[in-house]
């Protein structure tokens, strides 16, 4: 009972959510032009799944290997700055300033010196979610308990080991937290890259469509993204359960 | 096998410096059980990790095994106040941690680490975490760990002060078989008066903030000993009533 409960309560909110936009450009007699209802962006992207899917793939490949390069990033540089402080002291004063830059005022810039390819997007993606996975990390690996990090000098293993076999491990789930906030900021990485830069992707999509007046395929577009977005973050999720499973069990 | 020549050591503070320990003088003989008591804060804790290597004296030498102490050795094991488990490891792969530090093969460590844990009655636990182990198992699992590179001497920290009543002293007594099976030179810090009668060759009381060796206690008792009959024997009441005096003055 409360199994069922649990997965019809979400589902259920969906669907009134839906239904509530829909009676309302119904009974206020919206114009598909300024909001489309549900079936109008059905109807849309019915009409050309084949461009849609593949712009969206485009979207996925940005995203993903933008976010991939920044956690590899990410980990390495905090890594780098727990195992060494006066590093720390140097630079993470210019990481946080460099991280207070607008990224939406950098896309033009990156258009300039990278060209129209898709590495602008990507390092745009880079830029966007590279400091939540260095700060959440660097948390992670400075809150190993005193007991284990006795315990690491008391079996007189060295700095490799420390990391691998306890301090690592040990930063996973707080890693994971910044992970899910970066996730979700890669898509929007990548989306103000392509509304930039409208050579491919979804974000090339919503501006072509805009230019042509059509709403439907730009909703249609929109509703992907927010589909993709979502499918990401809980793929996100998904991994932490299977990396870090005691970090429930003992957090219960 | 245990030998503390005038150590001293103090630690900075925002009034000037804190002395810990004052002047130690201690020596422990190969495969003798030495206890330490004394009130919290005279330094027992800061006593081990000198002896461990962990931490280095202000002032005295101390040597293990004849040779001066400088970093921890594997020949010294520590065991905690706190199990300090590593949660993604079962049961198995904890006691395992000291081998794969040491780059030891695993395969014959994994045998020597069933039999620490069938030992300790914790057989059908081994592929456990240690969130789904009661708290005198994972500090048996802890035990188990320490044990596991067959020290020369164990350092024990308060071990069981985390238990409640019971199963300290089913915790103590094990001890003691293992003890008796197999002599390691053992220091063990407690606050409990009982837990050094019953485990220790000597007790060590130390005098609190700086701490000094205020006296040293033979326990003249007979082995095996228990909390249940044999605490009703006037030489185990004189130890623990001389033990109440000393440390009342202390």
């Amino acid at each position: 009972m409360n199994r069922i409960r649990l997965s019809a309560l979400p589902l259920l909110g969906a669907v009134t959510a839906v239904a509530l936009w829909w009676s309302a450009t119904a009974v206020f007699g919206i114009r598909s032009f300024f909001l489309p209802a549900p079936p109008d962006i059905v109807t849309a992207f019915r009409k050309q799944p084949g461009y849609l899917m593949r712009e969206a793939g485009s979207t996925v490949t940005v995203t993903v290997t933008g976010f991939g390069i920044a956690v590899l990033a990410g980990l390495l540089l905090a890594v780098v700055l727990t195992a060494w402080r006066a590093l720390e002291r140097a630079t993470l004063p210019v990481l946080v300033a460099l991280n207070s830059v607008p990224k939406v005022a950098v896309a033009p810039l990156l258009v300039v010196w990278l060209g129209f390819g898709a590495q602008p997007k990507i390092v745009l993606v880079v830029l966007i979610c590279f400091f939540p996975v260095v700060v959440a990390t660097m948390a992670g690996l400075t809150s190993t308990p005193a007991e284990l990090s006795e315990l690491s000098r008391s079996l007189s293993a060295n700095v490799w080991q420390a990391y691998v076999k306890i301090r690592l491990p040990w930063a996973l789930p707080q890693m994971f937290v910044g992970l899910k906030l970066a996730i979700s900021l890669a898509v929007i990485g990548a989306v103000v890259a392509e509304i930039n830069n409208p050579t491919g992707g979804l974000g090339a999509v919503i501006v072509l469509s805009g230019m042509s007046f059509d709403t439907p395929l730009a909703f249609a577009a929109i509703a992907l993204l927010a589909l993709l977005s979502t499918t990401l973050f809980y793929l996100v999720v998904l991994l932490e359960r299977w990396l870090v499973p005691w970090a429930r069990a003992i957090s219960g | 096998m245990i030998e503390l020549n005038r150590v001293s050591r103090t630690f900075p503070a925002r009034t000037g410096a804190v002395a810990a320990l004052h002047e130690i003088h201690l020596t422990v003989a190969e495969g003798e059980f030495v206890a330490v008591i004394g009130r919290s804060g005279c330094g027992k804790s800061t006593l081990l990790r000198l002896i461990a290597g962990l931490l280095a004296p202000t002032s005295g030498t101390i040597t293990v095994g004849g040779r001066p102490v400088r970093a921890p050795s594997r020949e010294v094991a520590l065991m905690q106040q706190q199990p300090a488990l590593l949660p993604w490891r079962t049961a198995l792969g904890n006691v395992l941690l000291p081998v794969e530090m040491a780059r030891q093969p695993r395969a014959a460590g994994a045998e020597r680490a069933r039999e620490l844990l069938e030992a300790a009655g914790l057989a059908d636990f081994q592929h456990r975490h240690p969130y789904e182990l009661s708290g005198g198992m994972q500090q048996r699992v802890a035990l188990c760990r320490a044990l596991i590179q067959q020290p020369r001497v164990l350092l024990m920290d308060e071990p069981f002060s985390a238990l409640d009543a019971l199963t300290r002293e089913d915790m103590a007594a094990q001890l003691q078989a293992l003890h008796l099976a197999r002599p390691a030179t053992t220091v063990f810090v407690t606050h409990s008066i009982q837990e050094a009668v019953l485990l220790a060759d000597r007790v060590v009381v130390l005098t609190p903030r700086p701490g000094r060796v205020r006296k040293v206690l033979d326990v003249d008792i007979a082995r095996p000993r228990s909390l249940g009959h044999s605490a009703a024997l006037p030489a185990v009441a004189e130890c623990v009533a001389q033990l109440h005096d000393l440390l009342a003055e202390a």
